[in-house]
């Protein structure tokens, strides 16, 4: 049987009782929103993960692809956005390979919904599904309990109010895609600057017909690190001192043993290991 | 049956299943959408008989039933948020049968999909369209088996050539009740007074229009957490109709407003 297991769960209420904290999880305090727009779909997220007062990650990704023309914006607890997109990404593509079709967002759709609904809101994953299918553009919500809502322009995360209210004031019937993108990244932006779980950049995710879907990771950078004008370092010669004695290697073997490492000058390779960019 | 998602219908074992994981049986303490809004109203609306009526010919009851009404407000709330102002808590779970949600929006979407679900299947097994009461008593079964498990308040509308307009209401415990209207959510405790005072048998179609949105309208009124538009639908031999009435005209206008 696959799934979570709940054996510890009698345990931790236990615990619980007797005053012991619950460990936290790292959770984004977020902005996302999605607006449809005449010939597609747009959604975008700010970057910054949380946890507690922390900012963990100051440029995380919260847009997830689930197939080619279908992404999705997550709120709520990081691991289960990343975990509950991935696993219905992995479902919606062999459901794809089993019926010769494109996916079709409202499939999507209702796969997270009784996913979430089975789990009874103890996977805090808050998403906006967006995608083009053969039948459409498609722009849903889904939140932690299962519920569902189909709207033309959305909002979640703490953020959501603040973009919300862009939305409510600046959103007409006729967007084009620039308008969309703009409008989108204008209530990021709201998120960012007026919401504390909101922060850095905005990303957006452009999803038209017959077209390749384009991610623009870090489309906006609101929050760029202005360079420093002065520093606290001090020039060399800044330190007076009395005396000098230079100890040479020679001089050294007198106190210790000194062992010279034949070799390679990359064996020293610490400096050199490959970062994930 | 292996379980792929979590809201699952069985059929031929004669039962029906809204899968929850055991350990959760404990009752949830949060929830997080809830429709409280107000939600709706249903009425029987009847007319006397009419040549032009396409049912008569199976009938030759003095009085026939023409149809229904169903109606709601569209506000569904997260705490002090408006989550959503446009919600269409009119679910259809067959051609003509529909039901109006309340309570947990999350819970009444699962339930709605499983009897939407059974009565598809009825619909192509029988080669019949399912009558009204076969979808109440699938809503009950499902409500009444979990009643830990749900906060949903549900009321079942639907017409069919058998039994005319018919209304079904399942209240939080699972029971069912056959009634000529009924009222639920919210902001149904404000309207009492109001629909027993106005309700009459043998309503037009367009008396029971105006009897569903005046309700709806004072419901709105006095129901913080009730709100948006007005939605209706209704059900007779003609199919589903639908009707929107908006706020900005004082919910005035004919049966189909902008």
């Amino acid at each position: 049987m696959t799934g979570f297991d709940f054996s510890n769960y009698n345990r931790n209420a236990a615990l619980h009782a007797r005053g012991v904290p619950l460990p936290k999880a790292t959770s984004t305090g977020t902005t996302i929103v999605g607006c449809i727009y005449d010939n597609g779909v747009v959604i975008a997220a700010d970057t910054r993960a949380t946890s507690g007062p922390i900012v963990a990650d100051k440029n995380c990704e919260k847009l997830h692809y689930i197939a080619p023309k279908i992404w999705c914006a997550g709120a709520g607890t990081a691991a289960d956005t990343e975990f509950t997109t991935a696993l219905i990404s992995s479902n919606v593509e062999l459901h794809s390979l089993s019926t010769g079709r494109d996916p079709r967002v409202i499939t999507c759709m209702t796969m997270l919904k009784q996913h979430l609904f089975r789990y009874q809101g103890h996977i805090g994953a808050y998403l906006v599904v967006a995608g083009v299918d053969p039948t459409g553009v498609g722009l849903y919500t889904v939140h932690a309990h299962g519920s569902t809502d189909k709207l033309p322009y959305v909002t979640m995360g703490s953020g959501s109010l603040a973009a919300m209210s862009v939305f409510e004031s600046m959103w007409q019937p006729d967007l084009d895609k620039e308008g969309a993108i703009a409008l989108c990244a204008e209530a990021i932006k709201a998120g960012i600057f007026n919401d504390l779980g909101s922060g850095s950049n905005v990303d957006v995710c452009v999803i038209e017909k017959d077209k390749p879907t384009k991610l623009l990771r870090n489309y906006m950078k609101p929050n760029e690190r202005g360079l420093k004008e002065r520093n606290y370092r001090f020039p060399k010669g800044t330190t007076a001192w009395l005396n000098q004695k230079v100890i040479s290697k020679e001089d050294l073997k007198k106190y210790v043993t000194i062992e010279t490492l034949s070799g390679d000058d990359n064996l020293a390779a610490g400096e050199k290991m490959e970062v994930d960019v | 049956m292996v379980s792929q998602h979590g809201v699952q219908g069985v059929l031929g074992e004669g039962k029906i299943e809204l899968f929850v994981t055991p350990s959760f049986n404990q009752r949830r303490k949060l929830k997080v959408i809830n429709q409280m809004g107000f939600m709706l109203i249903c009425s029987t609306s009847r007319v006397e008989k009419s040549s032009m009526s396409h049912s008569a010919r199976n009938f030759m009851a003095i009085n026939f039933k023409d149809g229904v009404i169903l109606g709601a407000d569209s506000r569904t709330t997260t705490g002090a948020y408006i989550a959503n102002r446009v919600t269409d808590k009119l679910t259809q779970v067959h051609d003509t049968i529909w039901c109006c949600r309340s309570g947990s929006a999350a819970d009444t979407q699962a339930v709605a999909d499983i009897v939407s679900y059974h009565l598809n299947m009825y619909g192509v097994v029988n080669d019949e369209a399912p009558s009204t009461q076969v979808a109440a008593s699938l809503f009950q079964e499902l409500c009444y088996e979990n009643k830990d498990a749900l906060s949903a308040g549900i009321i079942i509308a639907g017409y069919d050539p058998r039994h005319g307009g018919q209304v079904y209401s399942i209240p939080l415990g699972g029971s069912l009740h056959k009634q000529s209207f009924a009222i639920g959510g919210s902001g149904s405790t404000y309207i009492y007074g109001y629909t027993d005072a106005h309700w009459k048998e043998n309503m037009t179609e367009e008396e029971g229009i105006d009897f569903v949105r005046s309700a709806l309208q004072e419901a709105i009124k006095w129901d913080g957490s009730s709100g948006g538009v007005i939605r209706m639908v209704v059900l007779t031999n003609r199919g589903a109709v639908r009707h929107l009435y908006l706020p900005d005209t004082n919910y005035t206008g004919p049966g189909v407003t902008n």
